[in-house]
């Protein structure tokens, strides 16, 4: 039973961080979930959240998913969302909001990674 | 001794800190694994908690202030309710740019949760409550029908003394939005006056209800529905000397018209015109 929300970047293809959420994520994650996404954009790199491995996620994470979202698009650099919707809680947060089509959310690491080849790359 | 379905209560009080929000899903857990919840009404139930914990969280203190959260979970066979209480500034209206990344809170909830409401207590704080179905056809439930769109507006009132103000007000807006001259807004008030001047036993459970409706230029007022004989009865009090004499000159119809509900009297204001009473 994965309940601790860590935070890791691995760094991906180059140019490429991703930033990967385990555990639950809420409120008392959220400073760690937002120096990571910072970090990758302070080294302008494109940013995959992979939430693959995500038992749990509130609405200030999606916001700050959201606002990472917008700094790399308005850098002109990519940005992607990889969840394989095997945590329900996950994937009906996303269902719920519209955010699954917004994102855009791909179901795998990898295909977040080839989803970025259309966008701004770093 | 007869052996109820007896309800399972969870009740868990913490400090409004964010690391304690962990603290509600895994006894939210706990219960799912105890009472056999099973995983889609488990993750609404934890979301649910989060959502509702984190806005005591933030808003619930003034900011550095501590506090003291709530959450009891009642699980019943089908449902479970959960109420989350704070005992901080209460609900109260936010700037958006005070807002951070917390816009998606209520509505996730409001999304998720089979029913939901926020109270403020008389004893300070907020409460939200909310109930999320935990059996297998329990999302069937929600198969009422809503009411139907009224075409305009439809308005009831207890009869007694408010219901001349309100039914006054109501037709002299309806009657300005169609365009009509103050001398007609003010008729279309004389004839609200007499509607409300009715005797409460005419109307059924004492109430008089309106629907009003722009009908070409003119202004359609359905008033009812009455007991049975109400509606002619209203009609012949407006018609005596008097009061009966201003309405029959100041609406351009007005009838007695019945269907399966019940009696209603249908008043037409329009540009003017000798009225004709129709079906009495």
């Amino acid at each position: 039973m994965d309940v601790v929300g860590d935070v890791r970047i691995e760094p991906a293809e180059e140019g490429v961080a991703v930033v990967v959420l385990t555990g639950e994520h809420d409120l008392g994650s959220l400073p760690r979930v937002r120096d990571a996404f910072d970090a990758v954009a302070g080294e302008g790199k494109s940013l995959i959240v992979d939430l693959c491995p995500t038992s749990f996620v509130d609405s200030s994470i999606l916001g700050a998913i959201l606002d990472a979202r917008r700094t790399a698009t308005d850098a002109a650099r990519g940005f992607a969302v990889a969840c394989d919707g095997s945590a329900e809680p996950v994937r009906r947060v996303l269902e719920v909001t519209g955010l699954g089509k917004e994102l855009p959310v791909l179901p795998s690491r990898e295909a977040a990674l080839a989803g970025l080849g259309g966008q701004g790359r770093a | 001794m007869i052996a109820e379905a007896a309800a399972t209560e969870l009740r868990l009080g913490f400090a409004a800190r964010p690391d304690n929000l962990a603290l509600v899903r895994q006894a939210l857990a706990g219960l799912a694994d105890g009472e056999g919840i099973s995983e889609i009404p488990l993750a609404d139930l934890k979301q649910i908690a989060t959502e509702a914990c984190m806005n005591a969280v933030v808003h619930g203190y003034p900011e550095g202030g501590e506090g003291r959260i709530d959450v009891t979970a009642v699980a019943s066979p089908g449902s479970v309710e959960l109420r989350v209480r704070d005992w901080g500034i209460g609900f109260r209206p936010r700037p958006a740019e005070a807002e951070h990344s917390l816009r998606l809170g209520l509505p996730l909830i409001a999304a998720i949760a089979d029913s939901f409401q926020i109270a403020s207590p008389a004893d300070g704080g907020t409460e939200l409550m909310a109930r999320v179905l935990t059996s297998e056809n329990g999302h069937s439930e929600h198969s009422s029908t809503p009411p139907a769109i009224p075409r305009e507006a439809e308005l009831a009132i207890s009869a007694g003394t408010s219901a001349k103000p309100v039914i006054a007000r109501v037709l002299a807006i309806a009657a300005s939005r169609a365009g009509f001259s103050l001398d007609r807004v003010s008729d279309g008030v004389l004839i609200g006056d007499a509607i409300a001047a009715g005797q409460a036993d005419d109307f059924d459970s004492r109430r008089v209800s309106i629907e009003i409706e722009e009908c070409g230029p003119n202004l359609c007022v359905r008033v009812g529905p009455f007991v049975a004989g109400g509606a002619s009865r209203l009609l012949h009090r407006m018609q005596v000397p008097g009061l009966g004499v201003s309405i029959a000159k100041l609406a351009d119809r007005f009838e007695v018209v019945s269907d399966d509900v019940g009696e209603f009297l249908a008043i037409e204001i329009g540009a003017g015109g000798v009225a004709r009473v129709a079906g009495s």
